[in-house]
């Protein structure tokens, strides 16, 4: 990533590796040795299809899993390794997640002021209700809900509504970085629209970073400062939106782009390429970083 | 409504369809008069996004339909060849028995979103293969084991004997819904109707999936409904564009006349949400508030409460149906209007952009 | 609420069984006589119920003869006969069905309260919790029940309080068994993952994130389990390991019933009808109960 020292890095990622032992022969390696940072203010868009390990590294980050290898540096402060209370309360405090399906991602048997001020609960961050229930009102204004909608329940809500209800969720707690998993996948275009706006003008105010995990690239374009091309647990290709979008350089990146359907009946016809790697003879494991420019990273 | 000059027949004509739905919290107008029309070897879309009841409508015509739905009014005329003639009927008089007999898996074939409920989990996929070839064409088991292995041949699968034996769940999603669509067009029908069949799947597999449908239909001459929300794909695959919202169509017309030159509020919304990889956007723009709920029938036109360019008559009454060209239409109180209302600054700018980047 | 009530099999069951606690706990005090009046001269009198005697049933008579006006006790009224020793078999009874109903109160107490518990923690741990609590729950499984019992019996006196401790051995392990497949399940939901990521506690995020949403499970399954429990007392009455005479169960009136079946057929009829009302009813309220809190909505 960028050497500039003038914005810090709000985390910074090196050789995380998640794995899963299956059974006694099979280890699947979801995440093998990838390494990132993420500016404080900015959106890092990691892309990538099903399978790629794309959530899987954000559910790393956010400590669901337990990293196998590698350290985690949020503000500084190493969070990989053994969890400790004292780590725990410093990660929730400061890094956050947004959930993808707005149906199951909300306490069907709660009340939306008891779900948003969860974290709150949690970390014991208010002296009495009346502050509790002002900080989740203050929220639900800032996420375009009003207070009355507090006493209801998640099931009144449309999936855009409760994908708000998500983000207040993550935000009651000040975070510096949130992850958004696949946040508006499950969700209309104009839905997709209103959220993204939402985080975008939340970004502005607070500067706030996200990770924003999808596998729709035009959106990543539109959402991101940075992006990173996550195939089988590998980043394939990293830079900025520009690097990525205007100059791609690796064979998976490029079919990707031109898999993306355009909305325009009379755009090229782009020639979809299979990529397959094997007849490409490319081995992600023996490949090596190879800087293109301060930015610009490729898997060679 | 006519399309062209090379366009052939009419196949399926859908005539002021009127469907609802029966449900604990009330009657629910899915689908509130929609009239369209497909013609023979041509690839119709609808879009729209959840609450339009696109899929209702389409649903319909394959016969898929729940408990609770009824249908209120309407027609669907089906125009084929019956003992070396040209018959047409409204499948919706059809018996039960008859459209089971006649029309589905035989006429009109079905490919769904989600390919891994619409494959039986415990069957392998030879016999749910063979199963519709038995019993529509009367193959014995030998035949319709040779006629299923040519079909996965055609489809893209490359082990085809291997894949008979296998089941869905050994099979990625690009896989069962080739298998899916090598199902659908075992019986050879006339109609293939694609609900989302893309949707649920990466956008590598997708583009590949959208390239085999489309060379099923040269091959076969199919007439293709093409269900969608996503308008970079409806501008791959569409001859024809059905915009639906709330139930209703809004607005109708060739790609070019949607893409190009959009005439309803909510076309312009819709192209606006959505980002392109090739226009750098400043700002999303996006349409405020939700689609309405269908449990009562909106008074007047049911995108007013969200469009920023309704008339005080689109609160009062529905728009009337408004002809700008041969092939365009779009049910609009604007067109009535002296002073034409021209689309929004951001969406003129990017169907410049468009225009350029265009071959 | 309102769709339990639509179940007309559900209501009737409700209703049944309202009306058999009703008669287990006032019945007694009704009829006037106790459970353990040993009076010879009274035995093996067939039902009479005054004011239902002059329709021409339960009238005190066997083939025409009036066996109270044989016996010289015409004045006496036992509303379901007597056995034989004398002892009012309406009264029996009634005690019968408390302990029944007692059984399966203590059935109902084991499964929401051990069987809950046991699966929730082993569902939601897992790793090696899991694999220890697992086998313990299969070995116990592979004991048979009529050994547990039988140990018991010699080792304490017979009576409830062995058959309780019998029960409380093996009675919550198939609750345990439902309770950590859908803890297995819900684990992975996303609210879940969004109150482990908020820093919510273990036993809230068990008690308020999962077990509200298998709740309706659990009432179903307890509805269900009670009839069983109540059958596995009733048995072993029946073949002599259970509740010891003078005190009556449903299970021992029948087996001593049994022993007349063919001379006086209503000792063994009478318990048996209400034997089978009561598993019955509490079945159609399960089923009832099953139906109306399945979150599955058949509309929309």
């Amino acid at each position: 990533m960028s050497t500039e020292k003038t914005q810090d890095d709000v985390l910074v990622v090196k050789n995380l590796k998640q794995y899963f032992r299956v059974d006694k022969k099979h280890t699947v390696k979801a995440v093998d040795d990838v390494s990132f940072s993420i500016k404080r203010g900015s959106t890092f868009a990691l892309v990538g299809e099903s399978g790629s390990g794309k959530s899987t590294i954000g559910k790393s980050l956010i400590r669901l899993y337990d990293p196998t290898e590698g350290s985690i540096l949020l503000d500084g402060t190493e969070i990989a390794g053994p969890m400790t209370k004292e780590k725990k309360s410093f990660l929730t405090g400061r890094m956050q997640m947004i959930f993808q399906d707005p149906m199951s991602s909300l306490n069907p048997r709660r009340k939306v002021l008891d779900i948003v001020a969860e974290g709150l609960d949690a970390a014991h961050l208010y002296h009495s209700a009346a502050e509790r229930r002002e900080k989740v009102y203050d929220i639900l204004e800032k996420v375009g809900l009003s207070k009355e909608q507090a006493e209801r329940y998640p099931h009144m809500f449309s999936g855009g509504q409760r994908q708000r209800i998500g983000i207040a969720r993550a935000m009651i707690m000040e975070p510096e970085l949130i992850i958004a998993d696949e946040c508006i996948s499950a969700l209309d275009v104009s839905t997709q629209a209103q959220v993204v706006n939402l985080m975008r003008e939340i970004q502005e105010e607070r500067g706030l970073a996200y990770l924003f995990i999808a596998h729709d690239l035009a959106m990543a374009k539109y959402i991101a400062d940075y992006v990173g091309v996550i195939h089988l647990g590998h980043f394939v290709e990293m830079g900025t939106k520009e690097d990525i979008f205007e100059h791609p350089m690796h064979p998976y990146t490029k079919s990707l782009l031109a898999a993306v359907p355009e909305p325009n009946p009379r755009s090229k016809n782009k020639v979809v390429e299979t990529y397959d790697k094997d007849a490409l003879g490319i081995d992600y494991e023996k490949g090596t970083k190879k800087y293109v420019s301060d930015t610009h990273m490729v898997l060679i | 409504m006519e399309r062209g000059k090379d366009t052939q027949p009419a196949v399926l004509q859908v005539e002021n369809l009127r469907i609802s739905f029966q449900t604990t919290a009330g009657k629910l107008r899915a689908v509130r008069g929609v009239d369209f029309t497909l013609h023979k070897g041509e690839t119709l879309a609808i879009v729209g996004e959840s609450g339009s009841g696109k899929s209702v409508s389409a649903r319909a015509i394959a016969g898929m339909m729940s408990e609770n739905e009824k249908i209120e009014e309407g027609s669907i005329l089906y125009t084929y060849e019956k003992d070396g003639s040209t018959v047409t009927e409204d499948i919706l008089k059809f018996s039960r028995k008859r459209r089971a007999k006649e029309l589905y898996g035989k006429k009109i074939a079905m490919v769904f979103q989600d390919p891994m409920t619409a494959l039986n989990p415990l069957l392998t996929i030879e016999t749910q293969l063979t199963e519709g070839i038995r019993k529509h064409l009367s193959l014995s088991k030998k035949e319709a084991y040779q006629r299923g292995l040519e079909l996965l041949a055609e489809v893209g699968i490359t082990e085809p004997a291997l894949c008979m034996k296998q089941y869905p769940y050994q099979l990625s999603g690009g896989m069962r819904q080739r298998v899916v669509i090598a199902i659908a067009i075992s019986c050879h029908p006339e109609i293939l109707i694609c609900d989302e069949p893309t949707t649920a799947l990466d956008v590598t597999v997708q583009a590949k999936i959208l390239e085999l449908i489309k060379s099923m239909q040269k091959k076969y001459n199919l007439s293709v409904i093409f269900i969608t929300h996503d308008l970079g794909v409806v501008a791959g695959i569409a001859d024809y564009i059905n915009v639906m919202y709330a139930g209703k169509v809004v607005e109708r017309g060739t790609p070019d006349d949607i893409f190009f030159h959009p005439r309803h509020p909510y076309t312009w919304g819709l192209m606006l949400a959505v980002p392109d990889m090739n226009t750098a956007d400043d700002r999303l723009y996006t349409i405020p508030g939700a689609p309405p709920s269908l449990l009562e029938e909106p008074v007047g036109e049911a995108f007013a409460p969200r469009n920023p360019y309704a008339l005080p008559v689109d609160f009062e009454k529905e728009a009337p149906l408004c002809r700008l060209s041969e092939t365009h239409e779009v049910y609009s109180w604007l067109e009535q209007e002296e002073k034409k209302t021209e689309m929004p600054e951001a969406l003129r700018k990017r169907i410049a952009k468009m225009l350029e980047n265009a071959v | 609420m309102t769709q339990f009530r639509r179940n007309k099999g559900a209501v009737a069951g409700a209703i049944a069984f309202l009306l058999i606690i009703l008669l287990a706990l006032f019945g007694p005090i009704v009829s006037g006589h106790a459970y353990d009046d040993v009076a010879l001269t009274v035995q093996n009198l067939p039902p009479r119920i005054p004011g239902l005697e002059k329709l021409g049933i339960f009238d005190g008579t066997v083939q025409g003869i009036d066996m109270y006006e044989l016996k010289g006790v015409s004045d006496k009224y036992f509303w379901f006969g007597t056995d034989t020793l004398g002892r009012d078999l309406f009264t029996r009874l009634c005690y019968g069905i408390r302990i029944s109903l007692l059984i399966a109160a203590v059935s109902a107490f084991l499964d929401l309260v051990i069987g809950t518990t046991y699966g929730l923690i082993s569902g939601y741990y897992g790793g090696k919790t899991d694999l220890i609590m697992q086998r313990i729950v299969e070995i116990i499984n592979g004991i048979p029940m009529m050994v547990i019992v039988s140990l018991l019996v010699v080792a304490m006196s017979p009576g409830l309080l062995s058959i309780i401790v019998a029960m409380s051995i093996s009675g919550w392990l198939g609750m345990s068994r439902l309770v950590r497949a859908n803890t297995l399940r819900l684990k992975e939901s996303e609210h879940v993952q969004a109150s482990r990521v908020l820093g919510t506690g273990t036993l809230t995020i068990l008690f308020r994130e999962i077990f509200p949403n298998l709740l309706s499970s659990v009432i179903v399954m307890t509805m269900m389990t009670m009839p069983s429990a109540i059958f596995m007392e009733s048995f072993l009455s029946f073949v002599g390991l259970g509740i010891p005479a003078p005190q009556a169960s449903l299970g021992s009136l029948i087996s001593d019933g049994y022993a007349h079946m063919l001379t006086y057929p209503y000792q063994m009829i009478v318990p048996s009808v209400f034997f089978a009302v009561l598993m019955l009813s509490m079945n159609l309220i399960g089923d009832g109960l099953r139906d109306a809190l399945d979150p599955r909505q058949k509309q929309l």
